[in-house]
């Protein structure tokens, strides 16, 4: 069976959503719980209910619609659904898998959502929260001895710090499942950064664990020694990078934040468009770069903003960086792909926004 | 060896007691010429065949090479055979590779005029021999060092017996099986088949047989073997093994384990036993793995234990507030810290919170803040003011402080939470020398400035106490300055400060606390980039947040 096909779970999606629009954990845990004494299988109501409606709270915050502390208050009341769903599941004996999101990894929502689908899969599993740095998934391992660890990235900026708590993994001896689209949508980094297998989603990890124990990895592909001098240059460069694209922006940038709760700023935006240009050099691939930026300009698009801003920045950053080839190709790509989107008219206030928060 | 030019025995094998070399019968004896000669002097056989396949030329090592072979008839069967079925037949290479009479030659072949050949035939018997044991050199120094490698990944005792029964069942046996040593009475034991199924399960000392108890008390040690009827019964043994054989893992003092290694094929070289150095220096080498990792694991309970008493709290459910709390301590690995938080519930169902920071780091501090909350919890039964307590709290610190040690004073702000009947929430907020608690507002961000001093670092020490009304939705915000001072940003050296903080928490009051907490925590660590950070700590206690009426219409915040 599909998941999330089930009419029942379909019939009460638009009221549940309302119940996490006004973040009422009561009516909408009741709900939940509700469907699975009527015979819902949890496992429905977990991918069909809570991640269905997860991805359409996360679109509304993209189009605007939806507030940052309302996308929060919404997704904490989904992680008390997981939860409540969780109580009624046994500890299960197959075997221990530890789940951890990755360190700077803070969407702990479809994690647990895994975690819970694993447990009903007869799996005992511990799941270790958001952001959970390399050094204490490292001693949780050494002290537990699980069967696997597997590891949950949502944005693939965050892989050069996934890489290395996946080596720190698989030295103490634990077979690593990588999932989340941070990954790719095809698990192309995963594979790059050497895990052990990959899983698109919830369902083939449960299948994937059934064919313990796995072959051998092929070994990682970022390079012996590292990923190489341009992603230590980048890394190094950070702050100068901001600090001018900051200077281009200055007079032209609207620091009003779209949903009434300020966010970190201008600067962290910044910070980030960097931080995605760092890890495609790390990996390699523009892709990861320009992915990023299709989804920035969907978003600006979404908001009536124009991406001249955008363009603007990546000009600075390409100015920045004649010594660096890899990172200057992938900006070359960033731009024309800016280019070649279709122009939405704007109130003149123009914004690189991001906000992942 | 072998008589020069001219000289009278040249058909003299090189080993006289040969007896597969056959007497030299040469129709053209007295009629050897120089070549003949030469030839008999090489230490390789030459054969040469007419056109009709009869040998018409051996020289003397060819006749010792190859038994049967007589000039002028043809090859005999075996020779013919080998000579024929070389890797090179068909393909024209000319090349052979055969065995005779326990020696392994190789043959090259070359066409002669008249439809005649010659073949060139080497003994590389001893090159052969040497290139296998290399190569079996080489194997086994392989399987060593990955057996190092992979032993030394883990300190998990269990995950440690897999790896050794993993690596043995891949060179040793088809099945092996790791006992782990008694505890209470039971025995942990870890199985994998060559073919990569593991399995494990516990098993009772009283079913074990007895040449295995000896082995994990440490009573016998070097590899035996071990009998069927030993076998019966044990849940590992599965299938009809062959051969077991028995081995302690030499460990601290007291063997680490047992492995047993199993064949099932009656193959009698490759039972166990065949390659005993081998074996029992990857039981050495697995004893070691499994010592250390025994080892880390008793210690790593213990600090376990400890640790959980130091571990800050889940957080109680009460009614008529809402409490939400993030924690990340500068030594990641550890999750203890100096920094701490608390929330205790009395029967009366009041609420007291507490969150704070000793000085200092790591395990010492920890330690500190474990005594620190112990105290709050009993001296609360003496008194329910947040500032008479805090000079309880004080007191205490300094009649309990080991003079020799560095003075433990801590900054702490210690509050009371009363439920309002508009749904609201009264605290009583009394410092002591922390950093101001910050209240999210429906309208903005308020700072709470008390005032206090140290705790626990004068006697007579002043502090100070303010009362705050929250209503629905709105919380306060207490944080240590693991968040404030937090340094990153643009150029990795600036702080985070209060002011950001506070535009971080506006707006933040439709948010649930503990939604509102990890949203500080969130921040924090992005501000940091990346490198070393003080403890962060954050604790909200928030009114409940009042609902929309689910039947009312819903009210869109359109942008």
């Amino acid at each position: 069976m599909t998941a999330g096909s089930d009419p029942r779970v379909a019939a009460r999606r638009a009221e549940f959503m309302a119940a996490l629009g006004r973040a009422d954990e009561d009516a909408a845990v009741a709900l939940a719980l509700g469907l699975v004494d009527a015979g819902v299988a949890a496992r429905e109501v977990l991918l069909g209910l809570v991640a269905g409606t997860q991805e359409e709270v996360g679109l509304r915050w993209q189009r605007g619609e939806w507030s940052v502390a309302r996308e929060h208050a919404a997704t904490a009341v989904n992680e008390r659904v997981v939860a409540a769903l969780g109580r009624r599941t046994r500890r299960g004996s197959r075997g221990h898998v530890v789940l951890a999101c990755l360190d700077g990894e803070w969407h702990a929502l479809p994690g647990r959502i895994v975690a819970e689908v694993l447990r009903l899969a007869g799996w005992h599993v511990t799941f270790l929260g958001a952001s959970v740095p390399a050094a204490e998934l490292v001693s949780y391992l050494h002290q537990e001895g699980p069967d696997v660890v597997a590891v949950s990235c949502a944005l693939p900026v965050h892989l050069p710090a996934a890489h290395r708590t996946i080596v720190a993994a698989q030295r103490t001896g634990t077979p690593v499942l990588a999932g989340g689209p941070g990954f790719g949508a095809d698990g192309r980094w995963a594979r790059r950064l050497g895990v052990d297998a990959w899983a698109p989603d919830a369902v083939e990890a449960v299948r994937l664990l059934d064919e313990l124990p796995w072959p051998e990895p092929e070994p990682d592909q970022v390079g012996d020694g590292g990923p190489g001098p341009e992603y230590a240059g980048l890394r190094a460069r950070r702050g100068d990078l901001v600090v001018a694209a900051t200077r281009v922006l200055d007079g032209r940038t609207a620091l009003g934040a779209p949903g009434g709760v300020v966010e970190a700023g201008l600067e962290d935006d910044l910070t980030h468009a960097v931080d995605f240009l760092t890890a495609a050099v790390y990996l390699s691939d523009p892709e990861v770069f320009t992915g990023y930026l299709g989804w920035l300009a969907d978003l600006l698009d979404a908001r009536g903003v124009d991406t001249g801003s955008a363009r603007a920045v990546l000009a600075e950053f390409h100015a920045g960086l004649h010594d660096f080839p890899f990172a200057q190709e992938c900006l070359r790509r960033g731009s024309a792909q800016l280019q070649d989107r279709p122009a939405v008219p704007t109130d003149g206030a123009a914004t690189v926004r991001e906000a992942t928060a | 060896m072998t008589a020069g030019i001219g000289g009278g025995s040249v058909d003299s094998p090189v080993d006289p007691t040969d007896p597969v070399t056959p007497a030299v019968v040469s129709p053209r004896t007295p009629a050897q010429t120089l070549a003949d000669r030469l030839l008999d002097g090489a230490d390789f056989g030459v054969l040469a065949l007419d056109d009709r396949g009869l040998v018409r030329r051996a020289n003397a090592a060819a006749r010792r090479l190859l038994p049967g072979v007589r000039e002028a008839e043809l090859l005999p069967g075996p020779v013919a055979a080998g000579l024929c079925a070389g890797p090179g037949d068909g393909a024209g290479d000319g090349a052979a590779e055969l065995e005779l009479a326990g020696r392994a030659l190789r043959a090259r072949r070359q066409e002669l005029p008249d439809g005649w050949v010659a073949w060139h035939v080497e003994d590389v018997t001893e090159h052969r021999r040497r290139l296998d044991n290399l190569l079996a050199e080489r194997a086994r120094s392989r399987f060593l060092a990955t057996a190092s490698r992979r032993l030394g990944l883990s300190l998990h005792p269990g995950r440690t017996a897999r790896a050794v029964v993993e690596l043995a069942s891949s060179e040793l046996a088809d099945l092996a099986v790791v006992v782990l040593p008694v505890r209470g009475g039971v025995s942990e034991w870890y199985a994998c088949t060559g073919d990569r199924v593991a399995s494990s399960g516990r098993t009772d000392v009283a079913d074990m047989p007895a040449e295995l108890r000896d082995a994990l008390a440490g009573v016998a040690g070097g590899p035996r073997p071990l009998l069927a009827e030993d076998l019966a019964g044990q849940p590992w043994a599965a299938g009809a093994p062959s051969a077991a054989a028995l081995i302690s893992l030499p460990g601290n003092g007291v063997p680490a384990g047992a492995l047993v290694l199993l064949r099932h094929e009656a193959d009698s070289a490759a039972a166990p036993g065949a390659d005993e150095a081998l074996t029992e220096e990857f039981a050495q080498r697995s004893g070691l793995a499994l010592a250390a990792a025994s080892l880390y694991a008793g210690q790593a309970g213990t600090a376990a234990v400890l640790k959980r008493s130091l571990q800050q709290p889940a957080l109680p459910r009460v009614p008529g507030m809402v409490f939400g709390a993030a924690y990340r301590p500068a030594e990641e690995g550890l999750l203890i810290g100096g920094d701490f938080y608390d929330v205790l519930v009395g029967p009366d169902r009041s609420a007291m919170f507490v969150l704070g920071d000793v000085c200092g780091k790591g395990v010492h501090a920890a330690v500190s803040t474990g005594q620190l909350r112990q105290s709050v919890q009993a001296l609360r039964r003496l008194d329910h003011d947040p500032v008479s307590l805090l000079r309880l709290l004080n007191e205490t610190m300094l009649e309990a402080a080991d003079p020799e040690a560095d003075p433990g004073f801590a900054t702490v702000v210690l509050g009371t939470a009363t439920p309002l009947t508009d749904g609201g929430l009264e605290l009583e907020l009394a410092g002591g020398g922390h950093l101001p608690p910050l209240v999210v507002r429906r309208d903005g961000v308020e700072e709470i400035g008390i005032g206090g001093m140290l705790v626990g670092a004068v006697p007579s020490a002043r502090f100070a106490s303010r009362t705050v009304r929250l209503a629905p939705g709105e919380a306060c915000v207490l944080y240590t300055d693991g968040v404030s001072e937090a340094r990153g940003g643009v150029d990795g050296r600036e702080t985070l400060g209060e002011t950001r903080l506070a535009g971080l928490l506006a707006g933040a009051h439709v948010m649930p606390a503990p939604a509102i907490a990890e949203r500080v925590e969130q921040h924090t660590t992005r501000w940091l980039a990346s490198g070393a950070h003080d403890d962060i700590a954050v604790l909200v206690v928030q009114a409940p947040r009042v609902l929309p009426d689910p039947s009312g219409p819903v009210a869109e915040e359109r942008a």
